[in-house]
């Protein structure tokens, strides 16, 4: 009696472990990133051609790795960069700010990976201004090759969500990252202070409860979220578990239960920006323009970003983007509301030495617990045209 | 003709034909979509089709070599030409339709020469048939991962599904065995908390058969 009560407890068990096994083969709990669509990480090198240097490009960072951009190829000598605006992030991007930001971090990547080939990309921003969606042609000659360490960490560049080290940032490095501004149009201020980052970082979470509490924007930001290895792999696109910065045995519970509501998700989002984003920070950057409404300084600006974070990712610190406050300062201005965000923002820039410039992209910097981790991208086969 | 003849044809067959469909998915299931069931990996699910169809042909052919054997061993046949059956439903679409329901016939008509006394030794040895089945998500827990892990968990998947059945031989290597396929990698991959769930069951199942194993 006892041995069957056993044997049936037994079987009970084993089922559900079967059923649990499932969902970890389902979900990649071993493998996250082995299938087609981290593809993109691992053959970004195999092509020396233009083809090539987009499969470099595709490797940028982009609001909500919504990927917003298409490519055309004229011949060998000319890709034209387009803004694919149906990605969007509708009310978390209304004016396509962050939209042009990735595409400037586009740029920049098919710029270092057009110089490692050997080739010189004339680069005109927004040549048309009636059709908007053509942002920059970039016309290929032969050059001397020039590699550089920016170039070699476009593989190794992810964002990462995780803690940092409670472990200062040195000043020669944040004087070395400014100094990656080559544009007059756009630049990057610290904020180190300890007052400093503890108003910014207040701000941070208040404006993340405020982007949760914002039906719209909470649906709008919970569509790119991919829960499932399925809908990694048929998207290529998006936010996912993996991204998020979590502990390996964390990241593997969550998969294994049943997938996060928006709700849940939202929760979960302000409590790590309040818990581990800004409670972690060593330094915020914050990109300023002259006018954060000009596409040519989004894309300038945008450039800048990734330059940053490339050589950030060479020197073996962590980066993530932070821009819930200037989706919230958005947000106000789409509704025609009184600026919630705007006027703290623009006090707390000035403090850091903004003078009068308009802050375009936050983002913070440390040494990192724990790796960033790849995110699905699209190859540049998909988005060619 | 006998029935194990029958199904001996129908096995061999679905597996010669589970073959063919698993190659066609693994070299063309791009372009065959339903018809290889729109897979984000045809090539390897192809593949992992090839490997199960070569279980069932095992099964198949044994059933025609050692007819007559007890019912444990028609039982293991049974289940090598039911498990492969089933699983090819899910990894190549309709290209199994036709060498699935052979083995699901092949298996069936296998069982049903004795039914009672094949429930009676599957029934008997219902704790190695447990383990075997724990041995098997050991190597689906890391069906996707990097070669060597997935080298490894099928490794160890191996040892755990088959200790419980060479206990008739020196109870110490069935043991090993278990211990082995079990604690390596659990402990290599002890962050996904399936495995070491796997490993603990495994080790009580395991034990439990290899305690409750009598003479066949």
């Amino acid at each position: 009696m006892l041995h069957s009560a056993g044997i049936g407890a037994l079987t009970v068990a084993v089922t559900g472990t079967g059923m649990l096994s499932y969902r970890a083969y389902d979900n990649r709990v071993l493998g996250a990133d082995g299938g087609a669509a981290f593809d993109a990480w691992r053959h970004w090198r195999d092509d020396a051609g233009p083809r090539g240097v987009l499969a470099a490009a595709v490797l940028a960072a982009s609001p909500h790795n919504t990927q917003p951009w298409l490519f055309h190829l004229s011949g060998d000598d000319r890709i034209e960069l387009h803004a694919d605006l149906s990605r969007r992030i509708g009310s978390v991007d209304p004016y396509a700010c962050e939209t042009h930001v990735g595409l400037g971090c586009a740029l920049e990547n098919l710029a270092l990976a057009a110089h490692a080939r050997g080739l010189e990309p004339r680069i005109t921003l927004r040549p048309e201004p009636g059709r908007p969606s053509l942002v920059a042609p970039a016309d290929l000659t032969k050059a001397t090759q020039q590699h550089s360490p920016l170039y070699d960490a476009i593989g190794y560049r992810h964002t990462n969500r995780g803690p940092y080290r409670d472990r200062p940032i040195d000043t020669a490095v944040l004087t070395d990252l400014a100094a990656l501004a080559d544009d007059p149009r756009a630049s990057v201020i610290w904020v180190t202070t300890r007052a400093g980052r503890d108003d910014l970082g207040d701000l941070m979470i208040r404006a993340a409860r405020a982007v949760t509490e914002d039906e719209q924007q909470s649906r709008e930001n919970f569509a790119w979220f991919r829960g499932s290895a399925d809908a990694i792999e048929k998207h290529k696109d998006g936010l996912t578990l993996d991204g998020q910065g979590l502990s390996a045995v964390v990241t593997s519970a969550a998969k294994l239960m049943p997938a996060t509501s928006r709700t849940s998700g939202d929760a979960f989002w302000v409590k790590q920006t309040r818990t581990v984003h800004t409670a972690t920070a060593t330094v915020y950057g914050l990109v300023l323009v002259p006018d954060r409404y000009d596409p040519l300084h989004q894309l300038t600006g945008g450039r800048l970003l990734e330059r940053i974070h490339l050589a950030v990712t060479a020197r073996g610190l962590a980066l993530q983007h932070m821009n819930q406050i200037t989706e919230r300062i958005d947000r106000d201005r789409s509704q025609g509301r009184d600026p919630v965000f705007g006027p703290p923002l623009a006090a707390l820039a000035d403090r850091a030495g903004g003078d009068g410039r308009q802050v375009l992209a936050a983002f913070r910097l440390g040494h990192p617990v724990r790796p960033g981790r790849r995110s699905p991208r699209r190859p540049a086969t998909q988005v060619l045209r | 003709m006998s029935r194990d003849q029958a199904a001996a044809l129908a096995g061999t067959a679905g597996g010669l034909l589970g073959v063919a469909a698993g190659l066609t998915a693994a070299v063309w299931g791009d372009r065959l979509g339903a018809w290889a069931g729109d897979k984000q990996d045809p090539t390897t699910l192809g593949l992992f089709t090839v490997a199960l169809s070569a279980v069932a042909l095992a099964g198949a052919l044994l059933l025609l070599r050692d007819r007559g054997a007890g019912p444990g061993w028609r039982a293991a046949v049974g289940a090598g030409l039911l498990l492969p059956g089933l699983l090819g439903f899910t990894t190549v679409g309709r290209l199994w339709w036709i060498p699935g329901a052979l083995l699901v016939l092949a298996a069936g008509s296998t069982v049903c020469v004795a039914p009672r006394a094949v429930g009676r030794a599957v029934r008997d040895r219902w704790a190695g048939v447990l383990t075997a089945a724990l041995g098997a998500c050991l190597v689906l827990v890391a069906v996707d991962a990097s070669a060597p892990l997935v080298a490894v968990a099928a490794v160890s998947g191996g040892l755990v599904a088959a200790a419980p059945w060479v206990a008739r031989g020196p109870r110490r290597l069935a043991t090993a065995m278990l211990l082995a396929g079990t604690l390596p990698f659990a402990a290599l991959t002890w962050w996904t908390l399936v495995t070491p769930a796997i490993a603990l069951l495994s080790l009580t199942a395991g034990f439990t058969a290899l305690r409750t194993s009598g003479p066949d």
